[in-house]
């Protein structure tokens, strides 16, 4: 019977970047999505203080 | 502009992230994945000739094909964009574009880490790494001249017409391990493969296996819409009323 050849090291390895760049991917995007999200609530914020003269602009959040 | 925010205005952030299809989605990729990782290291056999490097397959292959979709998508919706102009086209195009990148970016690597112990080498320019590497390169040009256009406009029409022509190279890479001498496998998956290409065990966790990788090109592509969704939001509000 033949011995299969050890090549355990390149599976992991090839394993551990396709997951690896995956999640940097998905963890950049997340993080992008959160400082979109906080430029838009911040300029949502602007927008709505610049029509209402009374609105308080310390109450920004971010 | 609240939902595009992703939070309600009375709604907290957890019941938001319930409400929003893609937390399922993400949800629904990670019990296959584990699952999809038990297959592929308990369950399929050891090949004999190759041993364990063999089991990169079960990811080497629903990626490539996965970045293919990623391409498809570009040049539909690109030819969309360029008969219609709306927006929504551009956003899919270019986010179909860029998970297009990440994934065959990944298909090349692990096509190089088989290489190594299977060829001998890490590279060699034969007909499908050499097609594959193009299309690379393609989808990576559309991404910079998306970038660098002299404006906005300019870039969205440019690039989906080079989406539209790169997505030529999609068939050339499928078949050219039969239009040319190669020492790459023949295909196991699609219109030219032999329908004992695999053992029955084997194709079914390929099967399995592309079903999670498409659970999870699915998230990236639809949480890459929406990010550029509210990137175009920003854009918008700040160009409206110039708060920079």
């Amino acid at each position: 019977m033949t011995v299969p050849p050890n090549n355990l090291p390149f599976l992991f390895a090839a394993f551990a970047v396709v997951w690896a760049v995956f999640f940097i991917y998905a963890a950049y995007m997340s993080w992008r999505r959160q400082s979109v999200q906080r430029d838009l609530r911040e300029l949502q914020q602007i927008s709505e203080s610049d029509g209402d003269p009374g609105s308080n602009h310390e109450q920004r959040d971010g | 502009m609240a939902a595009i925010a992703g939070r309600g205005p009375t709604g907290s952030p957890i019941r938001s992230s319930l409400r929003d299809p893609r937390s399922w989605l993400l949800l629904l990729t990670a019990v296959l994945t584990i699952i999809d990782g038990y297959l592929i290291f308990v369950v399929a056999p050891t090949d004999q000739v190759l041993g364990h490097i063999q089991r990169i397959f079960y990811i080497h292959v629903p990626i490539s094909i996965l970045s293919f979709l990623g391409f498809l998508v570009c040049a539909a919706a690109g030819v969309g964009y360029l008969i219609r102009r709306g927006e929504v086209w551009d956003r899919v195009a270019h986010a179909a574009a860029e998970v297009g990148v990440v994934f065959v970016t990944l298909a090349l690597i692990t096509g190089v880490i088989w290489a190594r112990p299977v060829w001998g080498v890490w590279w060699t320019w034969e007909p499908r790494l050499t097609t594959t590497l193009i299309l690379w390169l393609i989808y990576v040009a559309y991404l910079m001249i998306r970038h660098y256009a002299p404006t906005p406009q300019q870039g969205r029409a440019w690039s989906a017409v080079v989406g539209i022509i790169g997505f030529v190279d999609v068939p050339i890479v499928y078949y050219s391990v039969q239009w040319w001498r190669s020492i790459h496998p023949v295909q196991v998956i699609g219109p030219e493969a032999a329908d004992d290409a695999l053992e029955p065990i084997m194709a079914r966790i390929l099967v399995f296996s592309l079903i999670a990788v498409l659970a999870l090109f699915s998230y990236l592509l639809l949480e890459r819409v929406a990010l550029r969704g509210a990137e175009d939001a920003v854009s918008a509000i700040r160009r409206e009323g110039t708060y920079d």
